[in-house]
């Protein structure tokens, strides 16, 4: 019998750093693995740079909208999150 | 009847232009499987056709032949009527001269309900199961607009004593149903290795002058017998085959060279020409001339066998997909080794529909627990649930197993919502959200290169997914 328990296992987290993030990936990328991993690349690099930027306290912040481009797989920021 | 000749061709995968660029002087035909086109409805109990993927074959200059593989006409269970209905539709999209199907079953009806088999399963070859076979195939042929042609099959049980002999049942269905025949050199080939009736006894007992179109594909050996897997390279006696037979058939229209997508790296571009020219040779030797001979038939019992072609069915097909069944019938074929090798390919299919559809929630499980954890899981999955006919129904009841089973593997809620949402945008259009509690830029990003997750922060994370062009054949495996 397979060993049951919780889908999430907290000993693989690390503790809570981010607020709200929200990001916005097209289909094209996300179901080509290739183009997401360097999607979610550039959006890692992104968040992290704006973090640092900002040093940012996600309690204070409103929710924070990352968009992928599908044809560059750049990540922008949007100024106006929906 | 008058067809066109179409020449020798391939089978038809979304993304293959290339390959057929590459090869323009080779290929004159493209068979298309129209199943392959179909999608299932998100959240629906309908089937559509993919109208991307159907016009994306439409753009190719090649002959096409439709080639049905999901609407057998074996059994006693005739294909539904919204199915041929598509099928139709496909066939005339397609200007397709004739379509062809297999005479085999793959789904039930019994006190439970209608049910699939998860494969393609051989019929009862007695003079009943002929009876029903033709039934199956009028109830198809009265509602499409081309001729039909059935497909011989293959059979990896034992001959039975109680059984017409394979060449026989296919002409007597052939000849009572009015009908072509696709004539598998592969399967008939491979059901020869594997003890059932000898070639030249098979083609004697068919009408060679209905013989349509040829199939010839590649398989391998595995526990002792011989698979059919269209999985590379033709073996050279099939063509030697071939090439005795195609003088004798005066009515051949098509060659056509079975290959699965996955197996073209391993195969090569030198060799896949080499096949096709081999082919091109063979289809040379056409144009003999018509020699009448009676088809070589047996004696069968009169009043038929038991058992029925409807307990046949359901005994086979319960035992294919671990349902309970104690008949006698049952016994005798639980011993007959074909039924293990039945089984594992119908789980394999089964398998490779969850892996390629739910493919970040399989890389986690294997990432977190190992791959015989995975099959662990599967092997449970396949004896509580039956097997589907789509991709997409057999990947939801995977997801509806783990969500019940709750194994450990620790983010796998929020991977398998992800991917099932991926499916849906794609498949629907609709935009969907799906909330993280874990950061999914690491988690997502490491499934992707088939790493393991790991010191994933945790969060209010939300992964939007958006339309945008997408191939849903990219996303979504066939049946």
């Amino acid at each position: 019998m397979p060993e049951k328990g919780g889908l999430v296992d907290s000993k693989k987290m690390r503790s809570k750093r981010h607020g709200p993030i929200r990001v916005t990936l097209p289909v094209s990328v996300a179901s080509d693995l290739e183009k997401l991993e360097r999607a979610l690349a550039n959006a890692s690099r992104v968040v992290e740079e704006r973090d640092g930027h900002s040093g940012w306290h996600g309690g204070f912040m409103q929710v924070r909208e990352f968009v992928i481009d599908p044809a560059s797989l750049e990540v922008t920021e949007a100024a106006y999150p929906q | 009847m008058r067809l066109p000749e179409v020449g020798v061709g391939v089978t038809w995968f979304a993304g293959m232009e290339p390959m057929l660029q590459a090869n323009a002087e080779l290929v004159d035909v493209l068979e298309i499987e129209p199943q392959t086109l179909w999608r299932r409805q998100p959240h629906a109990r309908t089937i559509a056709i993919d109208t991307a993927a159907l016009e994306a074959v439409q753009r190719q200059q090649h002959a096409k032949l439709v080639h049905s593989v999901g609407l057998p006409v074996g059994g006693t269970v005739p294909p539904r009527a919204d199915d041929v209905e598509l099928l139709s539709t496909v066939a005339l999209e397609l200007e397709t001269p004739w379509l062809s199907e297999h005479l085999s079953f793959n789904c039930v009806e019994d006190e439970s309900g209608t049910w699939h088999t998860g494969s393609l399963l051989p019929p009862r070859q007695t003079l009943a199961g002929v009876e029903a076979a033709v039934a199956s195939i009028h109830a198809l042929s009265a509602r499409v607009p081309v001729p039909v042609a059935i497909e011989t099959g293959v059979s990896y049980l034992q001959p039975r004593g109680d059984e017409l002999p394979d060449g026989e049942f296919v002409g007597r269905v052939a000849e009572a149903a009015d009908c072509g025949i696709l004539l598998d050199l592969h399967n008939v080939w491979t059901n020869h290795q594997n003890g059932r009736q000898p070639l030249g006894d098979y083609i004697d007992q068919l009408p060679l002058e209905r013989v349509w179109e040829l199939h010839v594909a590649g398989g391998y050996y595995h526990r002792g017998f011989w698979l059919h897997a269209n999985s590379g390279e033709v073996p050279a006696e099939v063509l030697e085959l071939a090439a005795r037979i195609v003088p004798r058939l005066v009515n051949l229209k098509a060659i056509i060279f079975e290959l699965f997508p996955s197996h073209i790296p391993q195969l090569g571009a030198r060799m896949f020409q080499s096949q096709m020219d081999s082919l091109h040779r063979v289809w040379d030797r056409r144009g003999g001339t018509a020699v009448r001979k009676t088809c070589v038939r047996s004696d069968p019992p009169e009043p038929d066998p038991a058992p029925s072609p409807k307990e046949w069915e359901r005994t086979l097909a319960c035992l294919t997909v671990h349902k309970r069944c104690d008949s006698p019938l049952a016994t005798e074929l639980r011993k007959d080794r074909g039924m293990a090798v039945i089984r594992e390919m119908v789980e394999k299919l089964r398998g490779s529909m969850v892996v390629r559809t739910l493919r970040l929630s399989s890389r986690l499980i294997i990432l977190e627990r190992g791959t015989a954890y995975l099959e662990q899981l599967l092997a449970t999955f396949w004896r509580t649930y039956p097997p589907q006919a789509f991709a997409l129904e057999e990947a939801e009841a995977f997801a509806a197993f783990l969500c019940e089973e709750k194994p450990y593997v620790p983010f796998l809620g929020e991977v398998l919502e992800y991917d099932r949402a991926v499916i849906a945008v794609a498949l629907d259009g609709e935009e969907r959200s799906i909330a993280f509690g874990a950061d999914p830029l690491p988690l997502l990003r490491a499934l992707g290169a088939g790493r393991r997750p790991t010191e994933i922060t945790t969060g209010e994370f939300e992964i939007r997914l958006t339309p945008d062009l997408v191939n849903s054949q990219a996303v979504l495996p066939v049946m």
